[in-house]
């Protein structure tokens, strides 16, 4: 629970023969943490050969790939019975679909094509896209901003000029002589000319092809609606199947081969290590040796019970803990809902925060179901709090609470700094214990119990201040000066540039009352000011009421962001900065899959 | 309700105070929030990571409210 499971390394030694039953055998047990085997990293041997069925299998997981993809398709796979057919079946349909989506990609190019025509502004000047060059005219075809007759007579009324008034500008086509044509380029540049080509269609054409090619177009991809409905399941059953088989005929290529042995490499959990040598013991008829090691860098698997299982969603968020480390799951279980509750601490809050989640539970999808009972959690908890300091959204319903927020400032404040130091020295001795897994005990004290004598001394002198006891004063002194050097010994010169940090870090718990303050505030604000419109009766009373309803939703929404967030943020920052590394690897055994259309 | 200058002075302290840590978290974040989601248009995963860097600032704030406490502590009951 404290610690990431217990992992052994394993190195699997098989006859060539008897490599299909093994792999088999593994890929049905889904424990193996493949670590895989490099070309060129050992003299003697080379990465496995795939099974020859796999070219078979990923060429047709490619095509029923690109079906779902195109198509889709989302669905719960089953288990599929005759593979041989699913096969012809596969080829079938993979041919009408390559078919139907051609033609579906050629009507839509087609439209595209008349669609441009159709947005062509000299389409419908009533001149002939055939209409090409002549020896003694040239022409000029597209748009002006500003009409240019006017312009034109000043130079000739020789032209031939076919104008159309468009929303902002104006079509034209005009044929002039040629020698006048350097002039004519001259007005029209003048006049924000923009060249245009004749359409080869006029527009009832072009609205008569239109309608016919839409039409195709909807045929076609009722055809696909119709194939996607037809065999949506036996696509998302059959990728199931096919992704397994191809992974299992792939997996040599993962792992060391000679002539006639293979040799699989990878992590288990240490309590299945008997099991998988049993296992492979008997398919093989004792001809496998299974070989436990010890390895650097084990996957990390995290353990908790259910309760606390959903805690590991905010670790995930942060970084998986190295094998080695202290797995902090349970402590966040402890700390997270207490610091949440802290801050919102309000019964009525917390009651409103239960019921919604029980409302959308079921709607929501499942990756953040975690997360739903984190709320939870810490809902129950800022209930408890909601009694301590006696506070139904925002009004003090117990006239003499264990602890008023709002007037005990300075209890608050010391209790949350109180916390502060607890909570950070518990990160220190967690660092301690982990340090010790590297160094003996001075070196790892010299690192992270230094901190801890740093508070002892600063605490000792504080009080030797306030008491004005000059002995006090002294041994602080030596203690703190004592501390800095263990510091540097232990952690580097470096390190002394954190030093303030220590009680930075201390002082930032004094947000778990900042926030609740916030927060019981704005929700008394919103009371005071719907009593008021209460006080004043008819019509009023639905304006104090819309103003509770929207002030309390808003002071919620914000009273689960803030505490959320800020509780998460003194474990990541505060709390984990004295312990934690993290970069861990997710353990991943051979044989769960992922998969496009399942799911 | 009428205050001695004082206690007024006192009051506008205490609100610059709580001003000057908001203002300064507010400028830290922007930059640091403006990186964060720039991060994450790349790599979805690093959210949590992104989330808290930017929240990181808002310690000043804190800061600010302890220091305007105080101050109000000192214009007395």
């Amino acid at each position: 629970m404290i610690r990431p499971k217990e992992m052994t390394m394993v190195r699997i030694i098989t006859p060539s023969r008897h490599v299909r039953n093994v792999i088999e055998t593994l890929y049905e047990l889904k424990v193996l943490h493949i670590l895989d085997f490099k070309k060129g990293e050992d003299e003697f041997f080379d990465i496995g050969k795939p099974f020859k069925e796999a070219t078979t299998y990923s060429e047709q997981l490619i095509a029923l790939r690109s079906i779902i993809s195109r198509l889709s398709i989302t669905g719960t796979p089953k288990d599929l019975k005759n593979l041989s057919d699913a096969q012809k079946r596969l080829l079938e349909l993979n041919k009408s679909f390559k078919d139907t989506v051609e033609k579906l990609d050629k009507t839509k190019s087609v439209e595209n094509e008349l669609l441009n025509d159709y947005k062509n502004p000299l389409a419908n000047l009533g001149i002939s896209h055939k209409i090409k060059e002549f020896k003694s005219l040239v022409s000029f075809l597209g748009t002006v901003k500003s009409p240019i007759e006017s312009k034109l007579n000043a130079i000739t009324t020789d032209y031939s000029l076919t104008q159309k008034k468009l929303e902002k500008r104006i079509a034209f086509a005009l044929f002039i002589k040629r020698e006048l044509g350097e002039k004519v380029k001259a007005i029209l540049s003048e006049s924000g000319f923009a060249e245009h080509q004749l359409p080869k269609l006029n527009r009832t054409e072009i609205e008569e092809r239109l309608a016919k090619i839409r039409k195709e177009k909807i045929a076609l991809e009722n055809q696909l609606e119709t194939l996607k409905k037809n065999n949506s399941q036996f696509l998302v059953d059959y990728e199931f199947a096919l992704t397994q088989l191809n992974e299992q005929s792939e997996v040599p290529l993962r792992f060391a081969s000679s002539k006639n042995t293979l040799i699989a490499t990878g992590w288990i959990p240490a309590d299945k290590a008997e099991n998988i040598k049993q296992n492979l013991a008997k398919i093989t008829k004792e001809k496998v040796f299974v070989e436990l090691l010890h390895g650097k860098n084990p996957p990390t698997v995290l353990e908790n019970p259910k309760m606390i299982n959903p805690f590991e969603f905010l670790l995930n968020l942060y970084s998986l803990p190295k094998y080695y480390e202290i797995d902090p799951t349970i402590l966040m279980f402890i700390a997270f809902p207490l610091f949440f509750g802290f801050m919102l601490g309000d019964v009525g809050y917390g009651l409103t925060t239960l019921a919604i989640i029980f409302l959308l539970e079921k709607k929501l999808p499942t990756a953040i179901k975690p997360l739903l009972r984190i709320i939870t959690i810490s809902s129950l908890s800022s209930i408890a709090f909601g009694f301590i300091f006696g506070e139904f959204f925002g009004y003090e319903f117990i006239a003499h609470p264990l602890l008023n927020r709002v007037h005990e400032i300075n209890t608050m404040m010391l209790i949350s700094v109180a916390v502060g130091v607890v909570h950070i020295n518990l990160g220190l001795v967690l660092g301690l214990i982990n340090e010790l897994k590297h160094h003996n005990f001075l070196e790892a004290f010299l690192r992270k119990g230094s901190w801890i004598v740093l508070q002892v001394a600063v605490a000792i002198l504080g009080f030797g201040y306030l008491q004005a006891n000059q002995s006090f004063q002294m041994i602080g002194g030596i203690l703190i000066l004592a501390s800095i050097l263990m510091i540097i010994k232990g952690e580097g010169i470096l390190k002394i540039v954190e030093l303030p940090a220590i009680l930075s870090n201390t002082l930032s718990y004094i947000r778990l009352y900042a926030i609740g303050l916030a927060s019981v505030s704005l929700a008394s604000v919103f009371n005071k000011m719907a009593s008021g419109f209460f006080v004043q009766g008819g019509f009023s009373i639905a304006i104090g009421i819309f103003v509770l309803l929207a002030g309390h939703f808003i002071n919620l929404l914000l009273g689960l962001l803030g505490p959320f967030l800020h509780s998460l943020r003194l474990h990541y920052v505060e709390f984990f900065q004295k312990f934690y590394e993290g970069g861990g690897y997710r353990y991943s055994p051979f044989g769960i899959i992922k998969m496009l259309g399942g799911r | 309700m009428a205050v001695d200058i004082g206690t007024g002075l006192l009051g506008l302290g205490a609100g610059l105070a709580l001003a000057g840590g908001a203002i300064g978290a507010g400028i830290a974040e922007q930059q640091i929030g403006a990186a964060a989601v720039g991060a994450m248009a790349e790599k979805e995963e690093l959210f949590g990571k992104g989330l808290i860097l930017t929240v990181i600032p808002e310690t000043l704030v804190i800061f600010g409210m302890v220091v305007a406490i105080l101050i109000i502590g000192m214009a007395g009951p």
